[in-house]
């Protein structure tokens, strides 16, 4: 039964993984959207190439933060330092997956949101330049709930280590 | 803010307008009722008008046909220059400009209307150089090609021009190995055998063949070959290939000296593409002048004008027109009931967060510039949220090379953003002191632990819940910061008793509030602070509860009204949850700076391996201070406008835009122009 003895730190690192995957997935698909928006707006105006870019980023944070979780995860736990055989019990292993829950699922959906955002405010930028700080604001109005997310998982991760 | 009015004659309207520019102070309102109002009356009794407004009217109208076809001159000129401009600084970014600032002065941007011809003539010469050299590249890729295809045919010794003779036609071209056989077989069975193949030179995979045909059977060869892929020779010059190729040789190489000195050509005007800017930048001053001159009502020798300027200016805006010109100015101060723009004024701390204001809109005229305010705490948020010594220097060096050595303006819109960073990257270096981090903990992975940077007060990895305690403490300072904001705008509105009943009530709540939550772990015995703290907020909510709704007279729907406005508490919550958002980008920078570094140390190791450290640790540190400076300042802002704005901030002014010289390349030296030297200075 040396794979069941061994579950604590499988659990953790799925814990870890998902709260890199999720949030990364969600950021990815939000700016690759993003990039196509932008390059429709390029062909007319080159020159709003670096305001476009920010907008194209900002819905990129969520992967950012999904990758930080993951590597709290890794060393508070640690499965960084020791790997397979650090000493966690299945159930810690499942502390660790709950902790990480909340930027997964939060980081993924709230990156999709966002980008809805900040397409409009593409559009918007495209016509009004001046706008342009305005359109971040609004997206960051989403993004908001993210790095709520974000605390809620890294408080939980300094808790359990 | 004060209103002038100006009425002068027709014969001065020019060089008023133009001093008005000049100056730069006033903002002109645009009543609207110009030519074309007056038109339409013309229209509808066209009797009633006397002799004399028709023929001004007529003149008006003239007037304005030929500013408009004046406007649509120069900004069709404009635009060709923008073109130019834009293709010469792509094509040489590294010539510099002199002077390298851009900063001219008003009489240079003025004086280059003498050298318009001149310049002019230089674009059309950038243009003339610019079609030449296409031509010339579609020139040589035509040349080329037939290189291409004569180096197959070098060794062969024919004339090329040699089509036909008396009664044959010769084909010259390329033909599979494979298809000779076949098409030598299918020759003979269409009865076509008087047909030679001759092999002029053996490929590697085909023939260079010239097939020989009487002139009667050219149709079915022809065809013939057409099916055996056979490629013929496009060429069709005097003289044998060699001879040929070397000509082309030749040619491509004048061409090629020619393009450079095109080339040459087009490099020297680029070194002077400053004339292109001022010259762009006058039409835009023109333009603006041109759309001022519709403002003005006119009559047959007067013309009318009010505008907007700012009191201290005044004085001297009416002393320069009366001294100069038979014109009647007046005054009229104006009082903060009056709608009129926004100029703000503040000292130069406030002043750099200025910026953050100017995104989100201007306050109205009655109310408390929210500057003050704003500028200490987005100081303090944005110096929290980055919190390192390595980025904060780096971010305070980088917008000190620009303010000081590259001698950006700090007017602009990108000048005063850089101006409010230099003073965020200077406390994000106090903030990192404060919480030991040096890009993350960069000393201490690489002296392998043996030192770590020194923290003031604590480090935020170790004690997240303290930090978290502290930005919210933080977050009721900064709401507290903008109810203190909003009893002075009240006071400004002598409403003194929303300050006893609606504001100072709350002060006692959050604070009553804390005191309960966190009164137990201050270790005070001395009395019990939780007891203190909600009786503080017992007795605020009791004034709300009273209060909220004292415009009623209904006792129940004063009552109802108090409860709303006890729901308020609801809302105070949620503002200062918002500030925990601090402790995570706090986090945020910190840790992946952890992970750049982590990662560094991983490959470290042997010259190879450092010098990929290396390049990890400058890349990594450079992303993390780029995406963390962005939220930083994105961040610190929304605390601004949601939560502190929140508190007071009623808004729906606009900004005061004077009429003056905007040049969009050149910078211009803060000089006033002398004006009596030229009346017309266009």
């Amino acid at each position: 039964m040396e794979f069941l003895s061994n579950l604590g730190p499988i659990f953790t690192l799925l814990g870890a993984a998902f709260a890199a995957f999720l949030p990364g997935l969600g950021s990815a698909k939000a700016v690759s959207r993003l990039g196509q928006a932008v390059n429709g707006v390029l062909s007319e105006q080159p020159d709003l190439f670096g305001r476009a870019l920010i907008l194209q980023a900002l819905p990129g944070t969520q992967g950012i933060y999904g990758l930080l979780t993951f590597f709290l995860i890794l060393t508070r736990s640690g499965i960084m330092e020791s790997g397979f055989t650090a000493e966690i019990s299945w159930a810690q292993g499942l502390l660790w997956v709950a902790a990480a829950l909340p930027i997964a699922i939060v980081g993924y959906l709230s990156a999709l949101d966002q980008a809805k955002v900040c397409e409009t405010g593409i559009a918007l930028v495209a016509k009004r330049n001046d706008q342009h700080a305005r359109v971040i604001v609004l997206a960051v109005v989403v993004e908001t709930y993210a790095i709520f997310a974000l605390l809620a998982s890294v408080l939980a991760i300094f808790s359990l280590g | 803010m004060d209103k002038i009015k100006i009425l002068g004659l027709q014969s001065d309207k020019q060089s008023i307008m133009q001093l008005l520019q000049a100056e730069g102070v006033v903002e002109l309102i645009d009543t609207g009722l110009t030519a074309s109002l007056a038109t339409e009356d013309d229209v509808v009794e066209p009797n009633s008008k006397s002799s004399l407004d028709r023929e001004y009217l007529l003149v008006d109208e003239k007037e304005q046909q030929t500013i408009s076809e004046q406007e649509l001159l120069i900004r069709q000129k404009q635009a060709n220059l923008e073109s130019v401009i834009i293709k010469l600084d792509n094509k040489y970014p590294n010539i510099s400009i002199e002077p390298a600032d851009l900063r001219i002065s008003i009489q240079d941007l003025l004086a280059i209307k003498k050298r318009e011809k001149a310049i002019l003539s230089k674009l059309e010469q950038v243009q003339v150089i610019e079609d030449r050299e296409s031509d010339l590249a579609a020139e040589r890729e035509q040349i080329q090609r037939e290189q291409d295809i004569l180096q197959d045919w070098y060794d062969v010794d024919i004339n090329l021009a040699q089509t036909s003779t008396e009664r044959t036609v010769i084909f010259l071209g390329q033909l599979e190995k494979s298809a000779l056989k076949q098409l030598e077989d299918e020759l003979v069975e269409l009865s076509l055998a008087q047909t030679v193949i001759l092999d002029l030179f053996e490929g590697d995979r085909y023939y260079l063949t010239a097939i020989i045909a009487l002139k009667e059977d050219q149709l079915e060869v022809d065809n013939l070959l057409k099916r055996y892929d056979f490629n013929a020779l496009p060429i069709k010059r005097q003289g044998k290939p060699n001879r040929i190729y070397q000509a082309n040789t030749a040619q491509l190489e004048r061409i090629d000296s020619y393009f450079l000195e095109l080339e040459q050509e087009l490099k020297e005007i680029a070194k002077n593409r400053l004339d292109f800017y001022i010259l762009s930048d006058y039409y835009s001053v023109l333009l603006d002048y041109y759309a001022a001159n519709k403002i003005p009502q006119n009559t047959l020798y007067t013309f009318s004008l009010q505008g907007f300027l700012p009191r201290e200016t005044s004085a001297d805006v009416v002393r320069q027109i009366e001294s100069n010109y038979s014109a009647l100015v007046e005054i009229q101060e104006l009082t903060t009931q009056d709608d009129y723009p926004i100029m703000l004024k503040n000292n130069p701390f406030s002043g750099a967060y200025q910026t953050i204001l100017e995104m989100f809109g201007a306050p109205n005229t009655q109310e408390i510039d929210p500057t003050p305010g704003l500028a200490p705490f987005t100081f303090l948020f944005f110096g929290m949220m980055l919190s390192d010594v390595g980025y904060g220097l780096l971010l305070t060096l980088a917008c000190a090379f620009l303010l000081w050595k590259r001698k950006i303006d700090a007017t602009t819109e990108s000048g005063k953003l850089v101006r409010m960073l230099f003073l965020s990257g200077i406390s994000s270096t106090i903030w990192g002191f404060v919480f030991g981090g040096f890009f993350g903990d960069m000393l201490t992975l690489l002296s392998d632990k043996r030192i770590s940077f020194p923290y003031l007060w604590f480090n935020p990895m170790d004690e997240p819940q303290k930090l978290l305690i502290w930005s919210m403490i933080f977050g009721v300072i900064h709401l507290f910061g903008g109810m203190i904001m909003r009893m002075i705008n009240e006071v400004k509105y002598g409403r003194i008793s929303n300050i006893i009943f609606d504001i100072i009530p709350w002060f006692f709540i959050i604070i009553g509030l804390g005191m309960m939550v966190g009164g137990s772990s201050l270790n005070i015995t001395s009395f019990n602070v939780s007891e203190l703290g909600k009786w503080f907020a017992l007795g605020g909510g009791v004034i709300v509860l009273l209060f909220a709704g004292r415009d009623k007279k209904n006792i129940f729907s004063r009552l109802i009204s108090g409860v709303g406005g006890l729901y308020g508490v609801i809302n105070y919550l949620g503002d200062i949850l918002s500030y925990t958002r601090v402790l995570a980008l706090v986090l945020a920078t910190s840790v992946i700076a952890t992970v750049v570094n982590f990662l560094a140390v991983m490959v470290s190791g042997g010259v190879i391996g450092w010098i990929f450290a290396i390049l990890i640790l400058m890349g990594g540190h450079m992303l993390n201070l780029a995406l963390s400076g962005l939220s930083a300042y994105v961040h610190s802002s929304r605390l601004q406008y949601v939560e502190f704005f929140g508190q007071f901030f009623e808004g729906g002014g606009r900004f005061f835009k004077p009429f003056s010289y905007q040049t969009k390349r050149i910078k211009l030296k803060k000089e006033n122009i002398n004006q009596q030297e030229e009346n017309n200075v266009f």
